[in-house]
């Protein structure tokens, strides 16, 4: 009978809770109908956090972006955060196309390109073309800045936030130690820096099997006549092993670690495998983008930062973009004032200054400005105009299965348990696999 | 000596005692029947109230299990990924069985399969049978091998990552010092990956030890005292006792340590991803791999194999070790 009353006690008090909740939920309905009366346009982002811990620059630079959007437009649009940290790539990518076949999209959303477009054959994102046109917004970006999130038909499916020149940093003391004046101009300039880095008792580069890795073999591409259009639209078809530029590359690549140019742990395609050698100071290079800034000053690292040998850049013009799955006139009008705020010069700059991330639009800082920019990061962009080739990164044009088959079959071509006619096959059927 | 005896089971069991409270039915009346009645006529709608006391395990049980497996089932009869799907029917497994990774995987996990139960039973019976001989120590040893059965697999493969790693790496330090190769990176190493990854789990056998201790202190010392009026050794006791009577606790330890392996996944996924060129790639793995790559439905033709496997593995194993029919 105790148990039956206590039962009963439970229930009653289930009941109020949920009653409650529906109060609680009445209340929000009521400001909802309040903030509508009101004429304000709320939208929803998943890549806007509410808390930025650590010191992770672009959850700050993010968080504040939101707050100031939702400051400057108060009463007419307001951005509610619904934060989605993804554990990997491809989990992000599963997330959005999910979210699309179940008409789930967030009004805002960042992703890679590949995966913006991926998503947009739902059906469900907005097409910025149009808008673009409208009040000459499209001229305030550059002119390669919407390559990766337009498709065939022309259609925009993403605005981009960013356009980073990727370099290789290099180590002036340990460049010292090995007596090599200046970065190597030549591969085979490289190749000798690599002799004299190795008799100094250094690591020469510093390598994971994925990210770094990768970085180096679009230098070896895209630095090689027809290199750059591979790279650019070639490489999401597959078919590797038929092109002589990828051929040579690829061995090329090989024998950086055949002769021991590379760390030994260079395999595991954990990026801290590169990182840490470089930042420990063991190693005399690495290929990476600026946002790897922070960490060289933290590690008190007296780095230069160059284009690749054979003169060439990296470009990485709007490869990730925001997207949106805005359903009504009203929030597409919301998405659209937000994505002009985020572009403004004012955020650009500012975005600058937190990230080291530099603008896809045509905003050309004060020489004020420009002073309070990372110089090693901000002098590399400079260069981008003076290079021979500039050229996308490999990893922006695949999709995730050729990432898995590069990290899981790179150690057994450099061991010599693959030709590079098989490594090169392996990584195309991955790609054609997944198309 | 002549192999001791071992007490032979009842040949019919005691019937059970009446439960307390329980009335026993009058002499003249049939014994089943009018009891059954009888109980059902003192508690009307018992038939409902047993039915409905099982309804939530029925319902959570259907939820998150018959629900979901037939999900897999019927799926991996299609062309499913997050944008697409189409009814297939069995061209999902027609393409596993053309499928060099598949079978890639499907060796590598029996390997791992042979592996514990060649090496990962053993080594935890004969430790569990020193164990009983209640050696020096023997409590403290008992819970320092149980110990990384209650570490995160996850975690434990991150110690490993560290311990195999070529440039600082503890075990090619020891070897380096030595005066062995130093220099071998044993996880991408197309030729040590797969004995590395399994070096950190087979010997780990706390589980194994923990049921077979259990049983053998099981065994009635009636049957041990028996062994030593024969005469029976140390040895003799446990090879002609001990041993036969852990029959039902070792079967039951193989189909633990089968099914973990065939749903290994945490560790491998940390230390190598499959790799190098899918030398230590598993089916839960590969399945993995195939749902990240957007293919759902070609991983859950996989599923329903792995499904498959664990199956057969219960149902051999049970028959082959007569799981549940005792010998004392």
């Amino acid at each position: 009978m105790r148990l039956m009353t206590r039962a009963a006690a439970a229930a009653a008090l289930g009941v109020l809770a949920v009653g409650g909740s529906g109060c609680f939920g009445g209340g929000d309905e009521d400001s909802g109908e309040t903030s509508a009366q009101q004429g304000e346009v709320v939208i929803t982002c998943e890549a806007c956090p509410i808390t930025a811990p650590g010191n992770d620059p672009f959850l700050k630079y993010r968080k504040e972006l939101t707050e100031a959007f939702n400051a400057e437009y108060k009463g007419r649009y307001r951005i509610e955060p619904k934060p989605y940290t993804p554990a990997n790539d491809a989990d992000s990518a599963q997330h959005y196309q999910r979210a699309a076949t179940t008409d789930t999209l967030p009004d805002l959303f960042t992703d890679q390109a590949t995966v913006v477009r991926d998503v947009a054959r739902s059906g469900k994102l907005v097409d910025f073309a149009p808008l673009l046109e409208q009040d000459g917004w499209k001229a305030t970006f550059q002119d390669d800045a919407f390559l990766s999130l337009t498709d065939d038909e022309g259609r925009v499916w993403g605005i981009p936030e960013q356009r980073d020149a990727v370099g290789i940093y290099y180590n002036k003391a340990l460049f010292e130690r090995a007596g090599i004046d200046e970065f190597p101009t030549t591969w085979d300039g490289l190749l000798s820096a690599c002799t004299a880095l190795k008799d100094a008792g250094v690591i020469p580069f510093a390598m994971d099997g994925d990210w770094v890795t990768q970085l180096m073999w679009a230098n070896l591409i895209g630095t090689q006549d027809g290199g750059a259009d591979f790279l650019q639209g070639g490489i999401a078809e597959g078919g590797y092993a038929d092109n002589p530029v990828v051929v040579q590359a690829t061995d090329q690549l090989k024998q950086l670690h055949t002769d021991g140019c590379v760390n030994e742990d260079a395999f595991s395609g954990d990026y801290n495998r590169a990182a840490a050698p470089f930042l420990d100071g063991q190693a005399a290079m690495i290929a990476n983008g600026p946002w790897m800034v922070p960490d060289l000053e933290k590690a008190k690292i007296d780095a230069g930062y160059a284009p690749s040998p054979g003169s060439g850049l990296i470009v990485i013009p709007g490869e990730a973009g925001w997207a949106s799955g805005a359903k009504d006139d009203a929030e597409r009008e919301a998405v659209v004032a937000f994505m002009k705020f985020m572009t403004s010069d004012e955020q650009m700059l500012r975005k600058a200054l937190v990230t080291g991330s530099y603008w896809p639009t045509t905003f050309e800082p004060s020489a004020a400005q420009a002073k309070k920019l990372e110089p090693l990061s901000y002098e590399l962009l400079q260069q981008a105009d003076a290079v021979t080739h500039t050229y996308r990164h490999a990893k922006f044009a695949t999709p995730q299965a050729f990432t898995t088959a590069w990290i899981n079959q790179w150690p057994a071509y450099v061991q010599g348990d693959l030709s590079t006619e098989d490594f090169l096959a392996a990584l195309s059927d991955a790609v054609q696999r997944q198309r | 000596m002549t192999r001791p005896q071992v007490i032979a089971p009842p040949a019919q069991r005691p019937a059970a005692l009446p439960a307390t409270g329980d009335v026993s039915p009058p002499p003249s009346s049939p014994p089943r029947r009018r009891r059954t009645s009888r109980l059902e006529s003192f508690t009307p709608g018992l038939g409902r109230g047993i039915a409905l006391s099982l309804l939530p395990a029925v319902a959570l049980f259907s939820t998150f299990f018959v629900v979901p497996l037939g999900v897999v089932v019927v799926t991996s009869l299609s062309d499913w990924g997050p944008l697409d799907f189409a009814f297939t029917g069995f061209e999902n497994y027609r393409l596993l069985f053309q499928d060099d990774v598949f079978w890639s995987a499907l060796r590598n996990t029996a390997l791992f399969a042979a592996a514990a139960v060649f090496i990962q039973v053993p080594v935890g019976v004969t430790i569990a049978v020193i164990l009983s001989q209640h050696i020096r120590g023997w409590r403290i040893l008992r819970t320092l091998y149980f110990l990384p059965n209650i570490v995160s697999g996850a975690a434990l493969a991150l110690v490993y990552v560290t311990f195999y790693n070529p440039r600082y790496g503890l075990l090619n330090q020891a070897l380096g010092a030595l005066g062995l190769d130093g220099t071998r990176d044993w996880l991408f190493d197309v030729d040590t990956a797969l004995p590395a990854v399994a070096a950190t789990w087979v010997f780990t056998s706390g589980l194994v030890i923990i049921l077979v201790m259990a049983e053998i202190a099981a065994i009635p010392d009636e049957v041990y005292d028996a062994a030593k009026v024969d005469g029976a050794s140390r040895w003799e006791t446990t090879r002609h006792i001990t041993l036969p009577l852990l029959r039902n606790a070792i079967g039951v330890c193989l189909i633990l340590v089968l099914l973990y392996t065939l749903a290994y996944f945490d560790g491998v996924y940390i230390m190598t991803g499959g790799g190098p060129a899918n030398r230590t790639l598993t089916l839960s793995l590969y399945a993995f791999q195939e749902y990240s790559n957007s293919n759902w439905g070609y991983a859950n033709a996989i599923g329903v194999l792995l499904v498959g496997f664990g199956l057969i593995v219960i149902v051999a194993v049970r028959r082959l070790f007569r799981i549940g029919e005792r010998d004392f």
